[in-house]
């Protein structure tokens, strides 16, 4: 099965307001790595997507989710939070 | 809400700048001095292989200028091991991805030279040519290893 990964980073960036730089200091990343996971050139591990996650303030699966098997939910999720 | 240890972007994008450079002089440097030897042991006389005897003076300044191209960009940026930018960067996944890739790259670059090159130095003296044999491999996997990086480090 040929499954990849689908992100809504920079859905959940622009909703906040947020560049890039100022996302990857509040996950402790550097600018190049979430530009390279929003453009789908790198999976993160699960160590990074949770604290990406803990930085945006939303749970993994809003942000991740696998192509093909379960969606993202829809984009009001986050804004519960 | 909680975030990780307060990080500077400028910080980091200046360390990285300067990593990237300090790599690229590293490079610069592993070409020469791989080449200079490689020069000495095939084709001994030629001024590739005989520069550094006729020109001694030129390996101080080179190794002066090239630390100084690495370090007056940064003014008095100086790299802390367990400053929090430093440490974002050294477990920066993207860049240990690529280091990971970088070797692969480096380790087939080395593997598949064996051959070539055992034939290209065939020619030589025995002890001339397993010494070209060691200065080629381990220049070919550093340089590949580096310029490999590099190139994946690009935006």
């Amino acid at each position: 099965m040929d499954e990849g990964l689908r992100n809504t980073l920079k859905v959940q960036r622009a909703i906040r307001d947020l560049t890039q730089a100022d996302l990857a200091v509040r996950a402790g990343v550097t600018r190049k790595s979430v530009n390279a996971i929003e453009t789908g050139r790198m999976v993160p591990s699960v160590f990074l997507a949770l604290k990406i996650a803990r930085a945006l303030e939303v749970s993994v699966e809003t942000i991740f989710a696998l192509d093909g098997g379960g969606s993202i939910p829809e984009g009001d999720r986050d804004r519960e939070t | 809400m909680r975030t990780e240890p307060k990080l500077s972007p400028e910080r980091i994008e200046l360390l990285l700048r300067l990593s990237r450079r300090g790599l690229m002089v590293v490079l610069a440097m592993l070409v020469i001095a791989g080449s200079t030897i490689l020069a000495h042991l095939i084709r001994p006389g030629t001024p590739l292989a005989d520069w550094p005897s006729r020109l001694p003076w030129l390996i101080p300044l080179s190794i002066v200028f090239m630390v100084a191209i690495i370090i007056a960009p940064g003014g008095k940026l100086r790299w802390r091991g367990d400053g929090p930018e430093e440490l974002a960067i050294l477990q920066d996944e993207l860049r240990l991805a690529n280091l990971a890739r970088a070797q692969r790259f480096a380790l087939f670059a080395v593997l598949l030279s064996q051959i070539p090159l055992a034939l290209l130095l065939s020619g030589l003296p025995s002890a001339s040519a397993v010494m070209a044999m060691a200065v080629s491999s381990v220049t070919l996997g550093v340089v590949t290893l580096i310029a490999s990086f590099l190139v994946l480090d690009t935006e």
